[in-house]
């Protein structure tokens, strides 16, 4: 199948008073109708600035110097205003990775679900009377498995508990989302049991719907559940993608292996392996492949020049390292 | 009965009585709003309730002047026989106007600049628009009011033009702060995420979380706009006699103190009152607000 969103050698930078931070260098990343994908990485290393790029919401102070994204044939960094809007409006949502942050604190629910329904462009909204709206916006919350939708309704984002707020923010995103929902952290400000609880649902509606997810998570256990294909990020680059199975029991990048590794185990005794050292400096990057100075496989050639992400079997496993690229 | 219904949905939908509760945990806000309500029913009804109307106009009583404050002239009468307390409370019409006019022609414009530049945070708008409240800010306000006032030729609506001249930038600056510190939350990028435009987002996400500060000095200001408005009339380039003015009836008895004190002290302390009261007021709609945005 083709893929339907493409990201190109994507380079993104941010102009600060300390210099230009190269954060994103040359990302290259597909997806195809409701595949689901999960990316993962240590914080700062470009996962959630690739998905703003992808919507267009980066910080004003970023500079795209290079690549391309496509979305449905439309080139997304060139893109018109207007249709960029229809196309977030209908086609892409984005669950943030703080739901309280991500509901305006002066509207209640009733509001904010009632303003989504009438403008996803589902039906007139010349007709989208109060009524109406709020039977729509009731049957959105129990959707998402929300008790008593009524009172939720009628309270402020404030009122509510994290959970719950999250699963707001899910159905205010699936109200409009036809396409691709992109879901940044979207647990981790949740306690363990509502994680759980908070994932399945947007599993099962996902599934439902047939739309493609792309996952942003710390918690490799969540995307070793949910997704079929997972790409590992580092200081902006993607280092490996493959089929989630075969990640997992077979990491080829030396910083997948770490990353791992660094899982904290429920039994045994002391810490993990872990990896030492944190990601470079975005202002003067390592040269050549940015891990080199903390991996303990680092050769001569991985200083000087930056390995590309190549397929090593026939599986579609693809890793950048030159451990493995060696011709 | 039906209305009764009314007002209590409307109530319920406001929270009117969550507002209440925070508004009235300080005894000082109630004071204050009963002072404001006093000030502003006397200025409504002051052709009615005051017992010599027309002496607030042309008319004299000069066999009456510099009369002590007795039953029959409550705070006496100044040097043209008037009565003083006819004249002040026709003063808080005066003044409350002034607030009023001042702030309806400021707030508006002041908000809406500021909001524009702060959700164009670091480009060139944001440049102009803050630069240019910075000049009007950088001189004094009275010394700026000052000299526009006697530029023109001094009459009230002189004064609340040059009042306003100044105060914009005030509102400007508040809605910057509190736009450029909402702009980049993340249910601002959630709206831009779901479509919704640069207008939209601007007055209908951003403008609600900004209005607590902005009520709240809307009402802290209507004392000060009174203030300076009286510093004018003090000065003779306000309201001009024998306009009913709290400044100028200051200004015009303060040559017979401390003899005759009752012509000034009156106007001035009604003054201080409607300042007063509206600060106080102020502090409890901004004890609303505080805790709601919390």
């Amino acid at each position: 199948m083709e893929p339907f969103l493409e990201v190109k050698n994507l380079s993104v930078g941010f102009k600060t008073y300390l210099g230009k931070l190269n954060v994103l260098n040359g990302v290259d990343f597909t997806l195809r109708e409701s595949e689901k994908v999960g990316i993962i990485g240590e914080s700062g290393c470009g996962k959630t600035s690739t998905m703003k790029a992808i919507l267009g919401i980066l910080a004003s102070n970023a500079v795209i110097e290079g690549g391309g994204i496509s979305f449905r044939g439309h080139d997304m960094l060139k893109i018109r205003k207007k249709q960029l809007n229809q196309i977030r409006r209908k086609n892409l949502t984005m669950i943030f990775q703080d739901p309280t942050a991500a509901l305006n604190p002066v509207f209640k629910i009733e509001e904010l679900l009632g303003d989504v329904i009438k403008y996803s462009g589902d039906f007139d909204h010349e007709k989208a009377t109060k009524k109406v709206l709020r039977k729509k916006s009731i049957e959105a919350l129990k959707e998402v498995s929300l008790p008593d939708p009524e009172r939720v309704l009628d309270s402020y984002p404030f009122q509510l508990s994290g959970g719950m707020r999250q699963r707001v923010c899910i159905a205010m995103s699936l109200a409009t989302a036809k396409d691709l929902l992109i879901a940044d952290e979207p647990t981790t400000s949740l306690d363990v049991t509502i994680q759980d609880q908070v994932l399945r649902l947007m599993k099962d509606l996902v599934n439902k719907r047939n739309l493609s997810i792309i996952l942003i998570s710390h918690a490799l256990g969540t995307i070793r559940n949910t997704v079929d294909t997972v790409y590992v990020m580092y200081a902006g680059n993607m280092i490996e993608s493959s089929e989630t199975a075969k990640l997992f029991s077979n990491p080829l990048h030396p910083y997948t292996q770490g990353l791992l590794k660094s899982v904290p185990k429920l039994s045994g005794e002391g810490f993990s392996e872990g990896i030492p050292g944190r990601i470079p400096d975005y202002i003067n990057p390592p040269p050549g492949c940015r891990f080199n100075p903390r991996c303990k496989h680092a050769m001569e050639i991985c200083r000087k020049e930056r390995p590309r992400l190549l397929e090593v079997n026939a599986d579609n496993h693809k890793v950048a390292c030159w451990l493995y690229n060696k011709g | 009965m039906q209305l009764m219904e009314k007002i209590r949905t409307i109530a319920k939908r406001y929270d009117i009585k969550r507002k209440w509760f925070r508004f009235s945990r300080s005894p000082l806000s109630v004071v204050g709003l009963v002072v404001v309500a006093v000030v502003i029913f006397l200025a409504l009804a002051a052709p009615f309730i005051t017992p010599y109307p027309r002496q607030a106009g042309l008319q004299t009583n000069l066999r009456d002047k510099f009369l002590p404050p007795s039953s029959k002239n409550l705070f006496g009468t100044d040097q043209l026989g008037r009565d003083v307390f006819t004249r002040t409370i026709f003063g808080f019409q005066y003044s409350l106007m002034m607030a009023g006019v001042v702030l309806l022609l400021v707030v508006p414009p002041g908000v809406v600049l500021g909001l524009i530049a702060g959700y164009y945070r670091g480009g060139w708008v944001d440049m102009a628009i803050m630069r240019i409240s910075d000049v009007f800010i950088a001189v004094p306000p009275l010394v700026l009011a000052l000299s526009i006032a006697s530029v023109l030729t001094p009459s009230a609506f002189n004064a609340m033009m040059a009042v306003s001249l100044m105060w914009w930038p005030w509102y400007t600056r508040l809605t910057y702060n509190a736009t450029s510190s909402v702009r980049n939350e993340y249910f601002v990028q959630a709206s831009e995420v779901m479509g919704e435009n640069s207008f939209r987002i601007m007055f209908a996400e951003i403008l609600p979380n900004c209005l607590g500060s902005i009520l709240t000095k809307i009402t802290l200001d209507v004392g000060w706009v009174i203030l300076l408005g009286s510093a004018l009339s003090f000065v003779g380039l306000g309201a001009q006699p024998p306009t009913p003015d709290l400044g100028t009836m200051v200004a015009g008895g303060s040559i017979f103190l401390p003899g005759q004190w009752w012509i000034s002290m009156f106007p001035a302390v009604a003054i201080i009152v409607v300042i007063l009261g509206f600060n106080l007021l102020g502090d409890g709609i901004r004890d609303i607000f505080v805790e709601e945005t919390r």
